[in-house]
């Protein structure tokens, strides 16, 4: 432990005294105050444009500058025959590894602590987050499956459709349609559906929905949504997406689990619940939630500097920097690729080689990819302790793997 | 007395991206060091010395051959545990003080805080640095790095020390300390693997000596058993054949 806790001491020195912690320090004090004046000018929306553009780019750039730190860390010290001193003594390597990664991982961590204060400082003070709750439903998939085998025996065009593609794109196909399902309340009528998990103690509640017709239109909207007693309407004929905050309580009608819609309009009004609608109660103070994000951003920090450490450990400093920055590109572009989810029969040979790869590319970066601290922020959404574990778990598991991996490589890699 | 270093049949040979042979560096190489012993791995260069060091060290894998530190495999924690080296440059991390350098290396021994501090002290004064103890490496003349880095690999008090080019930028007053300074480490039983091109400094340290040329030992022997002074009898070996040709424009 001795020798694990000197590692960290020494990569912590090395940053402090290359000044490159005060650097990062300046560069974002200078980003978050140069930037928040040119957003200025925006007026509206203030608080999710500093959030998306300040935030997001902070730690985009902390990303970047360490993950390419990282791949320089072991890299760098190789090259400068400094490793071998420490590889000769009695530690395990991938202990040099472990530590390395968990310093480079701290020093980051401090830096996007220190751009979430200033953000707290601008934008955040008094401002609270909502926890988002959706309607229980059924498994997407589970029910694509059985709409799939039911499909299979009773539909000839079906089968024939299915036969030319393979399970899985016809399954993902069928979970599509399930997520995209309208349901349409009609005049004068109402319609529930059922929300798990509130808090018996919540009491600021609002909906968050979008009414849409099967054109992707927008319509002329007038109801009125109730849960446990709390009501809100809404009346207006231009917009699809609103926020209803549910401020009127009537007496009785607490408790229950059931969120329920009544449309006030003389035609049918449609949603996509899966999709588009959701209950939120207010949870707490925009300082927490930043603090919980910044969990998130720590742990996804470590998971791309473990990266960096075991691509520092295997190749010269540039390719490892290029293949870290190449990995950040190719966890950015890959998601929206897949979600577009071109159909591979319209493909030809190359794109379709070109899609797999994506799939690919998408699926070993999702553990970095799928956590979105900052996307949260932005639409004041509780970082749910649930997300965080997640986080956590992910960012250890790939901190042993990276360094396991990267012990193996500096143990095998010959130094010549 | 048992040997603290055995080489058998060692070979290596670097090759290049695509794997072809570029330089077989080290060619069935056999010697042993006994504990308590200085001894020498000379060489021109070029001759394999470095590339057998790095072997030694484990942070080379031999082509074919045994290299056991202790009678174990340089690669595990219990033989790098009882392992100090002094490089031929001294690599030190420029951005840390000479205190907190030996501290550093103290605790990758696994020493605990209070031992650490102690020995780093001692070997400040011993190698006469305690005044600039707190001042950066990256700042020092390279005769005061070698000292650090000498400092460096005794800290964990090892049975064996690998020292390569241990004399290389000292002036004359420090050599000498340094080959006293063995001296009485291996009074101390300490077990001692040098290479020099300074033939001088061999002679007057070591016990016995291999002597490489193009990867092949040439000659290996106690320095007395060599029949003649080392610096001859090296000539003898590895200058065969090997002069200047003055280029036609300097003459």
């Amino acid at each position: 432990m001795r020798a694990f806790f000197q590692i960290i001491k020494l990569e912590l020195l090395s940053a402090l005294r290359s000044k490159t912690m005060l650097i990062f320090a300046v560069a974002v004090s200078l980003w978050m105050t140069l930037g928040r004046n040119i957003l200025k000018g925006a007026e509206s929306n203030m608080y999710q444009l500093s959030v998306r553009y300040l935030l997001g780019i902070a730690f985009s750039v902390v990303l970047v500058s360490l993950g390419s730190a990282a791949a320089g860390a072991l890299s760098s010290d190789r090259a400068a025959k400094r490793l071998q001193l420490t590889m000769i003594r009695p530690v395990p390597h991938f202990v040099i590894a472990t530590a390395r990664s968990l310093a480079i991982t701290l020093y980051g961590s401090l830096i996007i602590a220190f751009s979430l204060l200033m953000l707290w400082a601008f934008e955040g003070r008094g401002r609270m987050c909502d926890r988002v709750f959706s309607p229980v439903f059924e498994d997407a998939r589970r029910v694509a499956e059985e709409g799939y085998d039911r499909l299979y025996e009773t539909n000839a065009k079906f089968r024939e459709w299915a036969d030319q593609n393979d399970r899985e794109f016809c399954l993902k196909y069928l979970e599509d349609d399930i997520l995209n399902e309208y349901v349409t309340v009609d005049p004068g009528k109402s319609m529930s559906w059922e929300i798990r998990g509130v808090p018996d103690d919540a009491e600021d509640f609002g909906v968050r929905v979008r009414f849409i017709d099967f054109f992707g239109r927008p319509g002329s909207v007038a109801g009125k949504f109730t849960f446990r007693g709390f009501s809100g309407s809404v009346d207006n004929p231009v917009r699809s997406r609103f926020y209803v905050p549910l401020n009127v309580r009537s007496s009785g009608g607490s408790g229950g689990s059931a969120l329920e819609f009544h449309n006030n309009t003389d035609i049918p009004l449609s949603l996509q619940p899966r999709k588009d609608l959701h209950l939120l109660a207010r949870s707490d103070s925009f300082a927490w939630n930043a603090f919980r994000a910044w969990l998130v951003m720590t742990a996804v920090l470590l998971i791309v500097v473990s990266a960096g450490v075991f691509f520092g450990a295997c190749l010269g400093r540039g390719v490892a920097v290029f293949s870290v920055i190449s990995l950040l590109i190719v966890m950015v572009v890959s998601p929206a690729t897949v979600e577009d989810y071109p159909d591979p029969m319209s493909l030809n040979a190359v794109s379709r080689l070109g899609l797999k790869a994506s799939e690919f590319s998408a699926w070993v970066t999702s553990p970095v990819g799928r956590f979105s601290p900052v996307s949260a922020l932005e639409s004041e959404e509780r970082v749910e302790w649930s997300e965080i574990g997640d986080a956590a778990m992910a960012g250890v598991f790939y901190l042993v793997l990276f360094s396991f991996l990267s012990g193996l490589t500096m143990s095998r890699k010959q130094d010549d | 007395m048992s040997n603290v270093i055995e080489v058998e049949s060692v070979s290596k040979t670097f090759r290049d991206f695509w794997f072809r042979p570029t330089v077989k560096a080290v060619d069935q190489l056999s010697f042993s060091v006994a504990e308590g012993e200085v001894f020498g791995l000379l060489g021109p260069n070029g001759s394999g010395k470095s590339t057998t060091i790095k072997m030694l060290l484990g942070l080379l894998n031999p082509d074919s051959g045994n290299v056991k530190l202790f009678g174990k495999s340089p690669k595990t924690l219990a033989a790098r545990s009882d392992l100090g080296y002094l490089p031929e440059l001294s690599y030190l991390h420029p951005f840390l003080t000479a205190k907190e350098t030996l501290r550093y290396y103290g605790g990758l021994c696994g020493l605990d805080s209070k031992t650490s501090r102690r020995r780093t002290r001692e070997l400040l004064e011993m190698v006469g640095l305690a005044d600039v103890a707190n001042r950066a490496v990256g700042g020092f003349s390279k005769g005061m790095a070698r000292r650090v880095a000498f400092a460096s690999a005794l800290i964990g008090k090892p049975r064996l020390l690998v020292l390569d080019e241990p004399t290389s930028g000292l002036d004359p007053v420090s050599t000498n300390e340094v080959k006293t300074l063995v001296k009485e480490l291996v009074k101390g039983g300490m077990t001692v693997l040098m290479t020099s091109h300074l033939l001088g400094d061999a002679e007057d340290i070591c016990d016995r000596v291999v002597i490489l040329n193009r990867g092949v030992k040439v000659a290996e022997g106690a320095i007395g058993e060599l029949g003649s002074s080392l610096s001859d009898f090296f000539l003898a070996k590895v200058g065969e054949g090997r002069k200047f040709e003055m280029a036609e424009f300097l003459k």
